[in-house]
């Protein structure tokens, strides 16, 4: 039996997190909100979300699963209900919880495809809601989806494709966003990973980023933008940015070079692009300085 | 003497190359977030404000981390595991508290009472309520005699003019959302808010559903309210839906129009990064023709929080 319980300690974390939660302020909290399985058929895994009812009083919650569909976009998604044949290989339990305030309870998702289930990837949604009273008027409810992104079996093909890097300019100054657009080509979820460093003209480093520092994912098909800011917004105005060019000097030909990769072992996809830094404002700044003091020399002479 | 000038502008020149404002050793923003920190003295896990929470430690306990191909370890206390938390809360307008507003002045509205009212509730200033309302909602936090202050102000759309003329506020803290007695000369209206607060990087999503239509049963026969079909409620018809607050938002006309509620999730509010304390509402719209049955009206709305992925 393959089970896996990913990060005992993150689960300890978020447990103290919710519980430090301001009970005045949060009504329903449920951790994690987003997560990976990944089994074979004929095995099982399980997976522990946490929910907290953060009110003052005994709340009763519906914890339900739902299915998930993506869209063509990013962050585009639809829900339906899960279809029989799921629900017969995935169960939650339970199906209702009544919380004391502050109390925190364990949601258990159990995978357990049979050996027919088609290999692929199953997106999830645990949804847990606050039922309300069944009053005249407009009843309202409240609740939270978590989703599980469940992969069934060990063949899902899994591949992506660096789409494009773009640049917010590529001349004069700081601060340059770094846009890159990645694509999920194959049929399984992924957490691209990867660095853009940012290289000088004698090819040394002088900054360099993780693509994806918050483990973000993307479905099938569809790609996904990561952005990147070299350099800080310090807000408008033109002696803001003369002082900006001044405390963080660059001047030059830079490479920006992003370097990503999809599947652990899989071969890196590289792209470059090149910006030409020109600290004009401050030159500018220092021309006319300069012309002004020659020409009160000039005229004290 | 020329020397001296000559002195004063390399001084001045050299002067303008080290113009700098110091770094801060405070963030500070109008929304931020300290995710882990470690104090070499003091902390606590609890500091937050109404834009800001911090998780912090004092000192730090036995900080490691390992990983292998199938397993990443960051032990010792705190480490910056990212614990992807969602809260989420809604807030349902409570007619009978309804207070009338004379006055708005920043963030400060003046009420003709506030037995209601208390620091820390969620409240919905209305301008003009009816057909043209227009809405802001906030936390109070500040009662001076008749003036109530509250942190922000979430807006339905333009900043408000409050006048005094069919000018409300009420609180946010009822259970079911009464949309009064429906007439054929006017406009129900009634405020749903939300406050999520995701430790989730790339934002969310919020989604409504509703059970099935607004309904009332009598004998063997069910009513109901027409969903709003042409992107207006109009008083005097029979119609009824909704408008949110956000008006970002993407693949949805609750942002654009009076939007039906449908057994389908659909989008009425959205962030696309971390966000604390981020609130919106929808301004739920009844109207009703004069041949419209009697009957106590329901049905159920379910709001649904979704993090980003």
């Amino acid at each position: 039996m393959w089970v896996i319980i990913k990060r005992p300690r993150l689960f300890i974390v978020v447990l103290s997190g919710i519980l430090f939660i301001p009970i005045s302020v949060f009504a329903l909290g449920l951790a994690p909100t987003a997560v990976d399985l990944s089994v074979i058929q004929g095995n099982q895994a399980d997976q522990i979300f946490l929910l907290g009812n953060e009110k003052n009083v005994v709340k009763t919650f519906r914890i339900e699963l739902i299915g998930i569909q993506f869209g063509s976009h990013a962050d585009e998604l639809s829900f339906l209900p899960i279809s029989d044949d799921q629900k017969a290989w995935m169960t939650l339990t339970p199906s209702f919880a009544t919380l004391e305030k502050g109390q925190v309870a364990e949601i258990a998702l159990r995978i357990a495809p049979y050996a027919h289930v088609e290999s692929g990837l199953y997106p999830v949604g645990i949804q847990v809601v606050e039922e309300a009273s069944d009053n005249s008027g407009v009843n309202v409810e409240s609740g939270v989806v978590a989703l599980a992104f469940v992969t069934v079996g060990n063949d899902v093909q899994t591949s992506g494709e660096l789409i494009d890097v773009s640049l917010s300019h590529t001349l004069l100054a700081k601060p340059i966003t770094i846009h890159t657009t990645l694509r999920n080509t194959g049929a399984g979820m992924l957490q691209p990973q990867g660095t853009v460093q940012i290289k000088n003209l004698f090819g040394h480093v002088v900054e360099e980023f993780s693509l994806n520092e918050h483990a973000r994912r993307i479905p099938p098909d569809q790609t996904r933008t990561f952005s990147q800011t070299w350099g800080m917004e310090e807000g408008d105005g033109f002696i803001k940015h003369i002082q900006y060019e001044i405390r963080q000097p660059a001047i030059g030909l830079f490479t920006i070079e992003m370097r990503t990769h999809f599947i652990e072992g899989d071969a890196e996809q590289m792209m470059t692009r090149h910006v030409f830094l020109f600290p004009w404002r401050f030159t500018l700044l220092f021309l006319t300085v300069v012309i002004v003091g020659f020409g009160v020399i000039r005229y004290t002479r | 003497m020329k020397d001296r000038i000559r002195m004063q502008l390399v001084v001045l020149v050299i002067g303008f190359l080290f113009v700098g404002t110091p770094v801060l050793a405070a963030m500070t923003s109008t929304n931020y977030e300290i995710r882990f920190d470690a104090f070499g003295v003091g902390g606590d896990d609890t500091s937050n404000s109404a834009s800001y929470q911090l998780r912090d430690t004092i000192g730090g306990n036995a900080i490691d981390q390992s990983s292998s191909t199938t397993y990443d370890v960051r032990s010792g206390y705190r480490q910056g595991i990212f614990d992807r938390v969602a809260a989420f809360q809604t807030f349902v307008q409570n007619r009978t508290t309804q207070t009338a507003a004379t006055a708005l002045t920043s963030n400060t509205v003046t009420v003709n009472s506030i037995a209601n009212i208390a620091i820390g509730d969620m409240i919905a200033i209305v301008q003009d309520q009816g057909v043209s309302q227009k809405t802001a909602i906030g936390k109070v936090t500040g009662i001076s005699g008749t003036d109530v202050t509250i942190d922000s102000q979430t807006l339905s759309s333009g900043a408000l003019t409050i006048n005094g003329t069919n000018d409300v506020v009420y609180t946010l803290d009822g259970t079911t959302l009464s949309l009064g007695s429906l007439s054929p000369s006017a406009l129900s209206t009634g405020i749903f808010a939300w406050q999520a607060d995701g430790d989730v990087d790339g934002g969310f999503g919020v989604y409504v559903y509703e059970n099935h239509d607004l309904q009332t049963i009598v004998g063997s026969t069910t009513y109901t309210i027409t969903d709003v079909v042409d992107g207006t409620v109009s008083v005097g018809a029979k119609e009824y839906g909704a408008r949110s607050s956000d008006s970002t938002l993407t693949g949805s006309s609750f942002d654009t129009t009076d939007a039906a509620f449908t057994t389908s999730y659909q989008l009425v509010g959205s962030r696309t990064d971390n966000a604390l304390n981020a609130r919106d509402f929808l301004t739920i719209k009844a109207a009703a023709p004069a041949t419209l049955q009697d009957g106590n009206y329901s049905h159920t709305l379910t709001l649904i929080y979704v993090g980003d992925y």
